[in-house]
């Protein structure tokens, strides 16, 4: 599984403040050779986005979260003004309150946490990457 | 006969939250060469016949009282419920990442302990969902985006993608459209749901080798979806309680199946949403029947 699940790689901010979940999603997109940042909260991902040289390609996003939750992080980094960024909220909240809030702020996609086994993740990823080079018709540089 | 006399008193008891006044007479009935048959007890509920008024007030406050426990326990379920799934995504993942490799091979006695390992993790997040869904719709905050399709398109989809599971059951699954397409108004993401439900328990209650079949019948003002299986079916008794919250019918697969006794609650719910129903019917060979049926037209 580990071998050949990414051709391409990306860089990766990871804002979900489960310590246990954060852990899992870094060594899970670490394993194929993703470089992985990880927040503990909307404020500490907004904060670690400005010190930046250059932005990452997926946000994996949760949406509760102390200090500032992921709605409140959407608002204030305005996905649609970043358009090489793909956010993908990862919540366990599935109402459709939740689902239509994110996406009018500029979600691209809404997964369920619980849904998702780590080979989903990868799938997700991947599909992503793909999409990325098939807009840009610029490949990302593969980690090593 | 005659009696050695009657004793009478009154009597306050607390039911259902409020005061209840009872009269009750004590009576010892004995017979004619004296010997006492036993006692005779009565109540008689008076609560009505002192202060009406306040009777009521007191009944308004209690259904008040009951109606904000009530929000209160599905906001409970609610919160306790999403708070559950975050551990057991994390189990999710961990237990996930052993098995597809990322740290090394494991023996196949390995996977077969993480498997179950993992497949129970996996019940434990359907019950947290279940539970949800059913505060949910308990609480009215279900919001249904009510859509126009048509009915046999829309089915056929839901058969195919389940085909694959019931064909891992070693068993038939086929689709009989109505002749011509209906349309419905219906809200896709949850009829997708309850159709997928009773499909889901016409496989679980039956046995391998068997056939469910799921036929579209065009009726004139309604459309009726119906799920036929050959399995355990329901015994008449036990017909009432199917749709209730957390009845579970015992039968020889009950146990391996393992459900919540959440589904057919949830899904009679949402389908009363969309005016219509679900009714079971036993099947003549055996096995159940679970009829869907939808008014063509969203009443208001």
């Amino acid at each position: 599984m580990k071998s050949n699940m990414t051709k391409k790689t990306a860089a990766i901010l990871v804002v979900e403040d489960d310590v246990a979940l954060n852990e899992a999603y870094r060594t899970i997109l670490g394993s194929v050779g993703h470089k992985v940042v990880t927040a503990f909260n909307g404020r500490e991902a907004l904060e670690l986005l400005e010190g930046m040289a250059e932005e990452p390609e997926i946000i994996l996003l949760d949406l509760r979260m102390p200090v500032l939750d992921g709605v409140g992080f959407l608002k204030e980094f305005k996905p649609n003004e970043h358009p090489d960024v793909t956010v993908v909220v990862f919540s366990n909240y599935d109402a459709h309150k939740d689902i239509d809030e994110a996406y009018a702020l500029g979600v691209d996609r809404y997964v369920l946490k619980a849904r998702a086994a780590p080979k989903d993740l990868l799938h997700l990823v991947d599909s992503i990457i793909e999409e990325h080079s098939a807009d840009a018709d610029n490949d990302i540089e593969p980690e090593a | 006969m005659h009696d050695a006399g009657v004793v009478r008193y009154d009597m306050q008891m607390p039911h259902n939250g409020f005061v209840r006044k009872l009269w009750l007479a004590k009576n010892y009935p004995i017979t004619g060469s004296g010997k006492m048959m036993g006692i005779l007890m009565s109540a008689e509920d008076v609560t009505t016949l002192f202060n009406p008024d306040e009777y009521a007030q007191e009944r308004i406050a209690y259904l008040e009282h009951v109606i904000e426990i009530n929000q209160s326990k599905d906001e409970f379920i609610s919160i306790a419920s999403h708070q559950l799934r975050t551990p057991a995504t994390g189990v999710k993942q961990y237990i996930g990442m052993i098995l597809e490799g990322f740290f090394g091979d494991v023996t196949p006695e390995q996977r077969e302990v993480l498997l179950r390992a993992y497949e129970s993790n996996e019940r434990q997040l359907r019950i947290v969902t279940d539970l949800l869904k059913v505060a949910q719709v308990d609480a009215g905050k279900v919001m249904l985006h009510f859509e126009k399709f048509d009915i046999n398109t829309f089915t056929r989809k839901i058969i195919r993608d389940n085909k694959d599971t019931m064909k891992r059951r070693k068993q038939l699954l086929k689709f009989v459209p109505s002749a011509h397409a209906v349309s419905v108004l219906a809200d896709p993401e949850t009829m997708h749901m309850v159709i997928e439900n009773i499909l889901d328990n016409a496989s679980k209650y039956t046995d391998i080798g068997k056939t469910i079949t799921v036929e579209v019948n065009d009726a004139s003002d309604t459309v009726r979806i119906s799920v036929i299986d050959e399995g355990v079916g329901v015994p008449a008794d036990k017909v009432d309680k199917l749709f209730e919250k957390f009845s579970r019918i015992e039968n020889e697969l009950s146990t391996k199946v393992g459900g919540t006794g959440l589904g057919l609650y949830w899904a009679k719910k949402i389908i009363d949403l969309h005016s219509g129903d679900i009714v079971y019917n036993p099947n003549t060979g055996g096995g159940s029947i679970f009829e869907i049926v939808l008014p063509k037209q969203k009443k208001v």
